[in-house]
């Protein structure tokens, strides 16, 4: 679904990404854990074309996103960190307006009202943007993911800003979404969230990637957390 | 700390001349001179040049009546109105809705630091379109009169007093507008009610002034005779701008005491109008079905939302959109006077009315440019663009098409209101039609390449977008340098066949227009998504 191939992307002088290669497969949900600053960032604004790269190559679903950016754009959703949305329209608005770019027909409504009452903002969405906690702009921008049924998530923190409840809704959505044949690939600081979530992990560390594969083969019988301050710490010396 | 306020502000309002967005680094010192150079040279270039033809043509006639007092009240009532108009729609934004409020007031910085801080940041913007109307009348006094140092003092006295009062009108006003919007559901309504309230101001002035000037020039009164209170404070400026130190320490005691009140207005209200949340619509629960939309159409909304949503906005890139209507009906209801008028000065030359009719909707039009800080608004949401399934060309013809619907339709009313007040033959009716279409298409063209051109997606207030940068400005005086030069090669080269002019004119925009779109379709897009 997703595969990454010697990607490196520098600024000025600073490697943010360095030669690095990843394979998110159909049905995987993927996490990517690193410090700040890491690179895990940069990797995914890469991945959804808002970051052109230096070296490398990002395939969606077979597709380039550097050479064919609207086909693979298309199969995609993105959330970011800060879910800065158009502040001016309001809840349902901004999600019509998604909709709209991506040709969903009235199937739409349906979506939307599934997900927003499961998040509970059903109510708020004739308000405007801007009278949104962050919360519930997380949450709005989540739905603007699923409404159009994109085969890959990618996803920035998505657990930042979320009630236990919706932190809750949230893991079972993205588990039933790559149920369903859908893969997700999401960064998060939260190991305790990407042990018991993912089918594979990735660790990156200064961007380079210093440990992949299956949630066994990292962690093996210790816990996420161990292996990652390990890694760390060697990492350092 | 007070300092460091009033360095980050003034750093947030020249942020367009200290850091490249296109590198995202900061300039050099010599870049960032060479812009300040360029912004300088343009805003006060040009206005400054109409303000120095304009002093030019007041002051030997006043002198010469023994009515020199008047001069500079004159120039200073100007000096208020302009500083005044272009910062008050700013104050709210800068002072009460600024984005670091909530950050700065949870430091440990004193409360009167942050005022000042902010009130300072408007002060400059409010000298700084002060200067190019009251320089160029200093300018001008000292060529027309022998210069002395207690009449330059006196005249940066009076300019401190003109530009305090600026300030107080901006403050009030601000005010106002903040009280209001925490009160009245839809901003918009406050937008509307301004700017009426500003047309109705506006128009009365130019009348009065027309009237005042066309007596002074008769002098057929003693203007002195009937002054009243107020009449008497402005003699009292103008004398003292001629060089009366003993007035001069009245007016520079009353401009600090006005300074102080400004200060004050705003420190009692500042906290509650900053922290205040907005008035909420009641909303309607549940979901209301809207027709699907093609892509254009779902871009074009987009747009048109952020238009009305914001204030700032709508009065500063869209106030051609009221202007060139009431334009248009000033004309078709003074119409046999316009028609009069255009004949006696014209000798009845119908090309050469068409030429100046042609440029003055021109110089109007300049004042739709919603597509110029179109872009830079984008800001923090720029990752959605940049995200969508959409071709980029797509998401900036949404911006181009917002500016064309406002602008075409606008000044094509303008433009029917002129062709049945002045009744021009056919050929020139269709030229008064199509060259200013023509120029309009081009300014929407030129505003959006502008606006890729000069992006920038860090700000903390949608004013410097809006307002400061320096796409929106060099689009506002390329509009009007379009008019100048229209009406300039006409004349200087004597030129006898109007028709032909026009004609070729238009030719020449509409084939810059192509080559302006050529670009954005080109390098433009890509400049666009990876910026």
């Amino acid at each position: 679904m997703l595969k990454i191939t010697n990607l490196t992307k520098t600024f000025g002088e600073k490697k943010a990404v360095d030669d690095l290669s990843l394979e998110i497969n159909q049905g995987e949900i993927f996490g990517f854990i690193g410090h700040n600053g890491a690179g895990k960032t940069t990797t995914l604004k890469a991945c959804v074309g808002i970051h052109d790269f230096d070296n490398g190559e990002i395939l969606i679903n077979g597709h380039s996103i550097q050479d064919e950016p609207l086909i693979c754009k298309r199969d995609l959703a993105y959330i970011p960190d800060n879910p800065d949305l158009y502040d001016f329209m309001t809840g349902i608005k901004y999600l019509n307006f998604v909709a709209d770019i991506y040709g969903i027909g009235q199937e739409r409504y349906e979506r939307i009202e599934k997900y927003a009452k499961a998040f509970e903002i059903y109510d708020d969405l004739n308000k405007v943007i801007s009278e949104y906690s962050h919360g519930m702009r997380q949450k709005l921008a989540l739905i603007s993911a699923w409404i159009h049924s994109p085969k890959l998530i990618l996803m920035d923190e998505p657990f930042v800003g979320l009630d236990p409840k919706a932190s809750h809704l949230l893991k079972q959505m993205m588990r039933d979404f790559c149920d369903e044949g859908g893969a997700i690939f999401f960064s998060t600081h939260v190991l305790e969230v990407a042990e018991k979530l993912c089918d594979k992990v990735a660790i990156i560390k200064g961007g380079k990637l210093i440990k992949v594969g299956t949630m066994e083969e990292v962690k093996g019988d210790e816990s996420l957390e161990e292996v990652f301050l390990d890694l760390d710490d060697g990492g350092d010396n | 700390m007070l300092k460091v306020l009033i360095k980050k502000q003034l750093n947030e309002l020249l942020r367009g001349f200290l850091i490249s967005q296109k590198k995202n680094k900061a300039r050099t010192k010599s870049q960032t001179i060479g812009y300040i150079a360029f912004y300088v040279l343009l805003v006060y270039g040009v206005m400054g040049g109409f303000f120095v033809f304009f002093a030019h043509s007041t002051c030997s006639p006043l002198f010469s009546v023994d009515l020199g007092w008047m001069y500079f009240p004159f120039f200073g009532f100007f000096t208020i109105l302009l500083g005044f108009f272009c910062s008050v729609f700013a104050t709210p934004g800068m002072l009460y809705h600024a984005k670091d409020n909530d950050l700065v007031l949870s430091m440990p910085i004193s409360f009167r630091d942050i005022i000042i801080s902010r009130f300072v940041a408007i002060a400059v913007m409010a000298v700084s379109f002060s200067i190019p109307v009251y320089l160029p009348a200093m300018i001008v006094y000292f060529i027309v009169q022998p210069f002395t140092l207690s009449a330059l003092i006196c005249q940066l006295v009076g300019f401190i007093f003109t530009v305090s009062l600026a300030l107080l009108l901006c403050t009030l006003i601000g005010m106002a507008i903040a009280k209001l919007s925490t009160m009245i559901r839809s901003k918009s309504i406050i937008s509307l009610v301004g700017t009426a309230l500003f047309l109705v101001v506006y128009f009365y002035f130019i009348d009065a002034i027309q009237d005042f000037m066309a007596d002074v020039a008769q002098g057929a009164i003693n203007l002195a005779n009937g002054l009243n209170a107020l009449s008497s404070i402005f003699q009292k400026y103008g004398e003292m701008c001629l060089g009366n130190m003993g007035s001069m320490f009245i007016f520079l005691g009353v401009s600090i005491l006005i300074l102080g009140l400004c200060i004050y207005l705003v420190s009692i209200g500042f906290l509650k109008l900053a922290t205040s949340a907005p008035a909420q619509k009641k909303v309607k629960k549940g979901i209301k079905k809207d027709n699907l939309k093609s892509i254009d159409m779902a871009v074009l909304g987009k747009e048109k939302d952020r238009l009305f949503a914001s204030t700032n906005y709508l009065l500063n890139c869209c106030l051609g959109g009221i202007f060139i209507p009431a334009f248009g009906i000033y004309i078709l209801v003074k119409g046999s006077m316009v028609r009069e008028l255009a004949e006696d000065i014209t000798g009845g030359d119908m090309g050469l009315i068409a030429v100046v009719f042609t440029a003055a909707i021109c110089m109007f039009s300049a004042l739709i440019d919603t597509a110029a800080p179109s872009v830079s608004l984008e800001g923090k949401t720029h990752w959605i663009s940049q995200t969508l399934p959409v071709e980029p060309w797509k998401l900036l013809k949404g911006k181009l098409n917002l500016e064309l619907i406002l602008s075409v339709s606008t000044t094509l009313f303008a433009q029917i209101c002129l062709i049945i007040a002045l009744r021009p033959d056919l050929v020139n009716t269709l030229l008064i039609l199509i060259v200013p279409q023509s120029y309009v298409v081009f300014s929407a063209v030129f505003n959006l390449l502008l606006s890729i051109r000069f992006a920038n997606y860090e700000w903390t207030n949608e004013v410097f977008p809006i307002k400061q940068s320096a796409g929106v400005v060099i689009g506002l005086f390329s509009g009007w340098g379009y008019a100048a030069v229209l009406i300039a090669i006409y004349l200087i080269f004597n030129i006898s066949n109007e028709t032909a002019y026009l004609a070729i004119w238009c030719i020449a925009t509409i084939c810059a227009t192509y080559l302006l779109l050529k670009r954005i379709q080109g390098k433009g897009t890509l400049e666009y998504l990876e910026s």
